[in-house]
């Protein structure tokens, strides 16, 4: 059989839209008492919803997938994983007690966070990790895990620095350049752009090493970025940081975490900026994970309506005028189906063409198995060499077939010059310049745990002991008694906030 | 081209694809333990560990095919009215049923008796013959009504045990059920006390269908399955039931390797008789005093069985001939129903009218009933196989058929026709395939035992599903729990050759 | 005794309506004669109310001319003639043969026209009589019905108006009754849910007695309905 199973058909009773269905069993977690529990996937109107029962605490429920028909087709949306070439730890108790790795997990790690600090100058009521302004990372203990991410890995794709604040942590443009490898093909930020808005020298520093900066802007306007990030003129820092990082071309990546009822209504204008500026490579939109510091207490909060990746994605579509529709958007199949959405769109002379509308899925997933970001390699020029043909023997059945053969060749002769062999990286960046991507990343909380999504997880917090945690595993279970923050809380220093 | 950047040491991608993670048992403590359910090679296993006794595996499905055909079908659940347990130690261990159950029952599997004139190295219960238990008419009658409360009309019930013919009052409780409005009266049973002619009389009278244990037609396969020769026997019985019209049900339970070579010759036995209904395969289930310690190598999936009924039809019943029950977990039940034309021959429902039409036929009962919904599909049949009569070569002799039917059920002149009469002139023109999985400690899945619709009723209105009943709560039951049979199952268990 | 004295022959007596005209007429004071093919025992029990039977095809003429010939003289004449004899079957059209239509046309509207030209002659020498001819509401309506059992009755109900108008010079009134679902009628074996869905749309929610119908019946045939001709009479409990 072929897989993963692109568009699987189904048959239903004639009842089963009207009544409630239940789907399957997964292990989930009390949202109270936080000890695993039985949980149940049931479908009612349309929508996807975990029920628990918990022996102390009772039966909950949580809203799982906004849309039951692309929760339905994602699980067939699978593909091999692929191990990484060390454990860290053994399997003895059973998942997820045995982080990480430990042999039964599904995935490498296809992004690996390194947290160098918990320190922040934020306070943001969606916060998701736990800020104790406690710990900077050592320089031996971020060589250490370069080192140990190489060995494990082989190549990586990249490498994430994050915290709390990074960019606060003193040495942090040398870890910067600790982390270019041969092996590594991308160093990048996780930022609030405080520093990069007023440091503009440090902002410089950043192109100049060549980082990519992932920056956090869940939206345009200050009442929504208020409510999701503290008091303060954020909106004046972003437009700011946004004028330093294009003033150099930074290659850069905006993030946007969605709240329901919040900034829902501006997935729209986060896409705008993605296509209206050039060095905006890419798009991760965040459903809230109401869990961490921040979030386990942010309000408002219904688990029975959240927003989940169908949502975004519905988001898109409306609020497009119709540019993107649902079906541009797909699962990723390599890690979990439930965790990432995306779609890619090839930049053409007359705008943005979504990949699933010119391609055969076949040749799509090709491309994008297995791997987060496009890989310009032998699979994918014959991907593309196949496209061609097909675009080119399909007699314009596709629309706008000649503009997207147009913009392919272009794309091949600059990738792959008659005269030379241009590196890896060298296609990299040529390839940046006319491919955009839109992700959804959907973590998980203590109403959305499940076992079964943690198994295939490829999002791992690297540990300088060489653990490697699956995000939301660490999240849940590991984050709370970490040795390093152990201790009592530090002395935060929060922007704008007189001390 | 090389790639300068490419590591030495690429990943290779696994071998299988990670689905999706149930609920399981150890096979050897019956612990709750994690079920990775990956497909390999075609197949689909379940990767297990326990804490204790380590990594297991198991195959549940030889086509990875037939495994996510069926979570295709969508159906609704009737979750029961009745919650008799809380949640405490979670799924299988809370049976009662518990919150978590998903679906109330349809088909009542009664153990009217604990004892068994057999001793069969299959048998997948246990049987105490020593102050053997015979339920007494005050505890069916309890069971009776809370069926009939908790459950609404019951279109079906059960009687086993051991076996029950061995009870005195069977004669009676049939009866009774009839009183109760329960139109399906079945008794399963390996038919030895069924040579009594009286006996056979008696059960006419009452309507009841038989269920017969008929596993092989080779006397040395039934040795080692059963523990002797029991053709002779059956064979007679089965000539009995057809002078005296009792509808008959043909029920082996299949071991590979064993008697897989005889289910052609068992489903030209159903054919070929018209006192014959319906053909009952169940693939060998380890549990019971016989299963526990009976060779592994006989283990045999649904799909195999699949195999087997093409190879006996050669090609004209195939696995998409089947579909799941709506009302079983869709793993638990494979149907196939088959309308015999006159003049020989048989066409599958499926290809009269579609897949989808059968899976609705059956989204209130587990057995097709003659109802209105059943005369809408054939009249639909009937204008499509005239307008268009290509696309089936027998398009011509099923018209014929069904003409001669309608005639039979709806004379215009002559006599009324009493309904009861007209459901059997139905029933002797179809023929049902049953393929039936139970599950053992190896094979366990939760999902499945949450959707079980089939459950062995108590007095006080409790209700175990079948499934959960044979491997964990019979050998806790006073009723059967027969010590030698327990040392024996614990001695075999120990000294089982390959498990 | 609304028909007392009355000479009427009744076509396909020997159970259901028929039968209970027979019975009923002879009650209200005529004298009956009826027709019958197969049925031995059914003919035999409408004997017993006093009724006289030939076994007789409607299709078969020379038998029909005997049978008529033969009422004539012992009777002297034939009063009321009731053409009821007819059949159905349940087929859908997708099965229907051309033997199957032909035969339900034949019995139903074939016998009724073969058998009213054999009486009409010693109703026109006479200058009176009275012709009722058993129609359905399948006929008048659009019920879910066997095509070729509608297509009949309402050629029965064509052939009342036509033949009322024309005999109506010789003082001969035509009427045609027209009965919904009855007990032990031609849909005795309908489906459990057709006949729910039939009472369903019937204001009396209930099939007709054979009694009922029989007594609207000797009502049409008799002198009381003096200015009634080529109607057709739904009797149906209110579709």
């Amino acid at each position: 059989m072929q897989l993963p199973i692109v568009d699987p058909k189904f048959i239903e009773t004639s009842d089963a839209k009207t009544r409630g269905v239940f789907h399957s069993f997964s292990k989930g977690i009390c949202p109270t008492c936080r000890i695993l529990v039985d949980g149940v996937r049931l479908i009612r109107d349309g929508k996807v919803y975990l029920r628990k029962q918990c022996p102390r605490d009772g039966q909950t429920e949580a809203l799982i997938s906004g849309d039951a028909d692309w929760f339905l087709k994602s699980l067939t949306y699978i593909t091999n994983g692929s191990r990484p070439h060390v454990f860290s730890t053994k399997t003895s108790e059973g998942c997820p007690a045995d982080c990480g790795l430990c042999p039964d997990h599904e995935q490498h790690s296809c992004l690996p966070i390194i947290e160098i600090t918990n320190h922040c100058n934020l306070e943001c009521p969606i916060c998701i990790v736990q800020n104790k302004n406690n710990y900077m990372m050592s320089r031996e203990a971020f060589v250490g895990i370069i080192d140990g991410l190489v060995a494990k890995e082989g190549g990586l794709d990249t490498v994430n620095l994050s915290g709390g604040e990074p960019t606060i942590h003193p040495e942090f443009l040398e870890f910067c350049e600790l982390a270019k490898r041969p092996e590594i093909a991308r160093v990048s930020v996780s930022t609030n752009g405080l520093k990069i808005a007023t440091d503009i020298d440090f902002c410089k520093a950043l192109a100049d090493q060549h980082v990519y900066v992932n920056l956090q802007l869940d939206a345009m306007r200050n009442p929504a970025l208020r409510v999701l990030r503290g008091g303060g003129d954020h909106q004046a820092v972003k437009e700011r940081a946004l004028e330093n990082l294009e003033k150099f071309k930074v290659p850069t990546t905006i993030i946007s975490t969605v709240a329901k009822g919040v900034n829902d209504d501006q997935i729209g204008d986060c896409i705008k900026l993605l296509f209206e500026r050039d060095f905006i490579l890419s798009l991760l939109f965040q459903p809230a994970a109401y869990t961490g510091y921040g979030g386990a207490h942010f309000g408002p909060h219904d688990p029975l309506n959240v927003i989940t990746i169908p949502d975004v994605v519905r988001g898109a579509e409306e609020q497009t005028n119709g540019q993107l529709k649902k079906s541009d958007f797909l699962p990723l199949p390599c890690s979990h189906p439930g965790c990432f959405g995306l779609t890619y769109l090839l930049k053409t002379d007359e705008g943005y063409i979504p990949f699933p509308r010119f391609i055969e899925l076949e040749h799509y997933l090709k491309i994008i198995s297995n791997r987060g970001t496009i890989r310009p390699d032998e699979n994918f020029e014959n991907s593309i060499k196949a496209t061609i043909d097909q675009l080119w023997t399909s007699a314009g059945q596709i629309p706008d077939s000649a503009r997207i053969l147009g913009t392919l060749k272009k794309a091949l002769r600059l990738m792959y010059p008659a005269d030379r062999v241009l590196e890896l990286e060298q296609r990299l960046r040529i390839g940046e310049g006319l491919v955009k991507t839109i992700f959804i990343h959907a973590f998980m909380d203590e109403h959305t745990f499940e076992v079964d999504r943690i198994k295939k997880c490829c999002t791992h917090y690297a540990m300088p002991d060489g653990r490697l945690m699956p995000g939301c595993a660490y999240n849940m279970f590991y984050r709370h008694k970490d040795p390093r923050f152990a201790g009592d809380m530090g002395q935060a220093v929060i922007w704008g906030r007189k001390e | 081209m090389a790639d300068a950047t490419a590591s030495p040491r690429t990943r290779a991608a696994t071998k299988h694809v990670y689905y999706s993670m149930t609920k399981s048992l150890c096979g050897t403590c019956k612990t709750a333990v994690d079920a990775k359910i990956v497909i390999r090679d075609g197949a689909v296993w379940f990767d297990k560990f326990c804490p204790t006794h380590g990594a297991q595996e198991v195959q549940v499905s030889s086509d990875a095919d037939w495994y996510l055909d069926c979570l295709s079908f969508i159906a609704p659940n009737t979750p029961p009215k009745r919650i008799s347990t809380q949640v405490k130690q979670g799924c299988p261990f809370d049976c009662g049923a518990c919150p978590s159950h998903q679906q109330k029952v349809y088909l009542p599997v009664i153990p009217i008796t604990s004892g068994c004139n057999l001793d069969c190295p299959i048998c997948y219960t246990i049987n105490k013959n020593e102050h053997a238990y015979h339920m007494s008419k005050d505890e069916l009658q309890k069971i009776l009504e809370h069926l009939v409360e908790d459950h609404g009309e019951l279109d079906i019930i059960n009687f086993t045990g051991g076996e029950p013919t061995l009870h005195p009052q069977l004669p009676e409780f049939l009866q009774m059920c009839r009183d109760a409005g329960i139109k399906r009266l079945t008794i399963s049973t390996n038919g030895i006390k069924l040579l009594d002619e009286s006996y056979v009389r008696k059960l006419a009278a009452l309507d009841a269908r038989i269920v017969l244990s008929l596993d092989t037609f080779d006397p040395a396969i039934d040795k080692v399955m059963l523990g002797a020769n029991t053709i002779p026997t059956k064979l007679k019985v089965l000539e009995l039931c057809e002078k005296h019209d009792v509808a008959v049900t043909i029920l082996p339970a299949v071991a590979m390797g064993l008697n897989d070579k005889d289910v052609p010759k068992l489903l030209e036995l159903v054919l070929s008789k018209p006192h014959i209904r319906s053909l009952e395969l169940h693939t060998m289930t380890f549990t019971g005093q016989g299963g526990v310690g009976f060779q592994r190598t006989a283990r045999i999936t649904i799909p195999d069985l699949h195999r087997r009924i093409e190879e006996a039809t050669a090609g004209r019943v195939t696995s998409r001939d089947f579909v799941p029950s709506p009302l079983a977990h869709p793993h638990c039940y494979s149907i196939a129903y088959l309308l015999m034309l006159d003049g020989g021959g048989y066409v599958p429902y499926s290809r009269l009218t579609s897949r989808q039409k059968v899976y609705e036929l059956l989204q209130d009962s587990l057995y097709i009933e003659p109802r209105e919904q059943l005369e809408t599909v054939f009249r639909e049949i009937i204008d499509d196989l005239w307008a268009n009569p290509d696309r089936l070569p027998e398009s011509e002799r099923v018209l014929a058929t069904l003409k001669r039917l309608i005639k039979e059920m709806f004379p215009s002149n002559g006599r009324v026709v009493p309904i009861l009469e007209r459901q059997k002139i139905a029933e002797r023109a179809s023929k049902a395939i049953y393929i039936h999985s139970h599950m053992d400690e190896e094979n366990f899945d939760v999902s499945r035992i949450m959707k079980c619709c089939v459950g062995v009723p108590a007095p006080d209105g409790s209700n175990i599903p079948t499934c959960s009943y044979n491997v964990l709560y019979r050998e806790k039951d006073p009723r059967f729990a027969d010590a030698r049979m327990l040392n024996r199952m614990k001695g075999a268990e120990h000294a089982a050759p390959d498990r | 005794m609304i028909l007392k004295d009355k000479r009427v022959l009744v076509t396909g007596a020997s159970r259901g309506l028929g039968a209970a005209m027979a019975r009923v007429f002879t009650s209200e004071g005529a004298r009956v004669a009826f027709t019958y093919t197969r049925d031995e025992e059914g003919a035999r029990e409408t004997e017993k109310t006093g009724a006289r039977a030939f076994m007789c095809s409607v299709l078969d003429v020379p038998a029909t001319d005997a049978m008529v010939r033969e009422l004539e003289s012992s009777w002297g004449a034939i009063d009321i003639l009731v053409n009821n004899a007819g059949l159905s079957q349940n087929l859908p059209v997708a099965l229907m043969e051309e033997e199957d239509w032909d035969r339900v046309m034949d019995v139903n509207v074939k016998g009724t026209f073969l058998t009213t030209r054999a009486v009409l002659p010693g109703m026109v020498r006479r200058k009176a009589g009275t012709i009722l001819n058993i129609g359905s509401l399948a006929g008048v309506r659009m019920l879910e019905a066997p095509v070729h059992y509608c297509a009949s009755k309402a050629a029965i109900k064509g052939l009342t108006e036509a033949l009322a108008k024309e005999v109506a010079r010789h003082g001969i009134r035509v009427v045609c009754l027209a009965p919904g679902l009855l007990e032990d009628g031609v849909g005795r074996n309908l489906p459990e849910h057709r006949l729910k869905d039939y009472l369903k749309h019937c204001a009396l929610g209930r099939v007709g007695t054979l009694e009922e119908v029989a007594a609207f019946a000797a009502f049409l045939v008799s002198d009381a309905n003096s200015y009634m001709t080529g109607e057709t009479v739904v009797m149906d409990g209110g579709v």
